[in-house]
């Protein structure tokens, strides 16, 4: 998926723990590590508010268009 | 620690009032399942271990008919034979107290529980369809057994019949629909 998620840099950039942005934003360390890898379908808004709000950034620095091959679920 | 707007508070409350009602009424239903099971199946063996000839051939369709008594080892036959239907209901009716018991354990959108229900309506269907060659089967089984000199063969198809094959269908159609609600379900889940 051309869509590259940049969550991953930006807790590392802050030296902030997985585990304290999960607790913050209220889901699983499982879930926060699949949406540091990009595996999942999509983010709420109300997720993504949290966590923008905890890191002090905007949504667009934790999400980047890379132009590429598309794959089977980008048609979703 | 999750954040919710004044709005999604309403919105939750409402969802949470109808999960509670659903899971005590699944649990209403799913007693009133097995004990209807067992009700049908111990009102049956009284009927035809009790019931008087007379009334037994009326209500195959052969009242005019003059009649002997019916000996036991008939009337076990015909029990069986009055089972064959309502053993497919019974099954339906298990399949379906299966579909109230995950209702009541907040498992809605599984294939199983959808398995359950679509198990309900097939057995209904198969309850519709067997119950008029069920009948067909005891007046002929009476008529032997009973009448002297004539063989009677009653094929009934009721209102009851088309209107239990409609209900089949409409929960048939349920749960495909429900189907269709447990893929979004899936979907939603790989929303963080």
């Amino acid at each position: 998926m051309p869509i590259r998620v940049r969550l991953a840099v930006m807790l590392a950039e802050r030296h902030v723990k997985s585990k304290d942005l999960a607790e913050y934003v209220g889901i699983t360390e499982a879930n926060l590590s699949l949406l540091k890898q990009g595996k999942v379908k999509g983010v709420r808004f109300e997720t993504l508010e949290r966590i923008c709000r905890f890191l002090e950034c905007q949504p667009g620095d934790l999400l980047r268009y890379e132009d590429g091959p598309r794959t089977e679920t980008d048609g979703d | 620690m999750k954040s919710t707007t004044t709005a999604d508070v309403p919105a939750r409350q409402d969802r949470q009032r109808r999960l509670r009602r659903m899971r005590v009424l699944s649990a209403v239903m799913a007693a009133a399942c097995i004990t209807t099971s067992a009700l049908l199946t111990a009102a049956m063996a009284f009927y035809w271990a009790a019931t008087p000839t007379r009334t037994l051939l009326s209500q195959a369709g052969l009242a005019d008919s003059p009649a002997t008594e019916l000996d036991g080892a008939v009337r076990a036959l015909a029990f069986v034979v009055a089972m064959l239907p309502l053993a497919a209901l019974i099954y339906g009716l298990l399949s379906a107290r299966r579909c109230f018991k995950a209702f009541v354990a907040g498992d809605v959108f599984s294939r199983r529980t959808i398995g359950h229900l679509m198990a309900f309506a097939v057995a209904i269907a198969a309850s519709a369809i067997l119950k008029p060659f069920a009948g067909a089967v005891l007046s002929a089984l009476l008529s032997a057994s009973t009448v002297t000199g004539t063989k009677t063969l009653a094929f009934h198809i009721g209102s009851d019949t088309l209107i239990a094959l409609i209900f089949a269908g409409t929960f048939a159609i349920i749960a495909w629909v429900m189907t269709e609600a447990a893929d979004l379900s899936d979907e939603n889940k790989q929303f963080v």
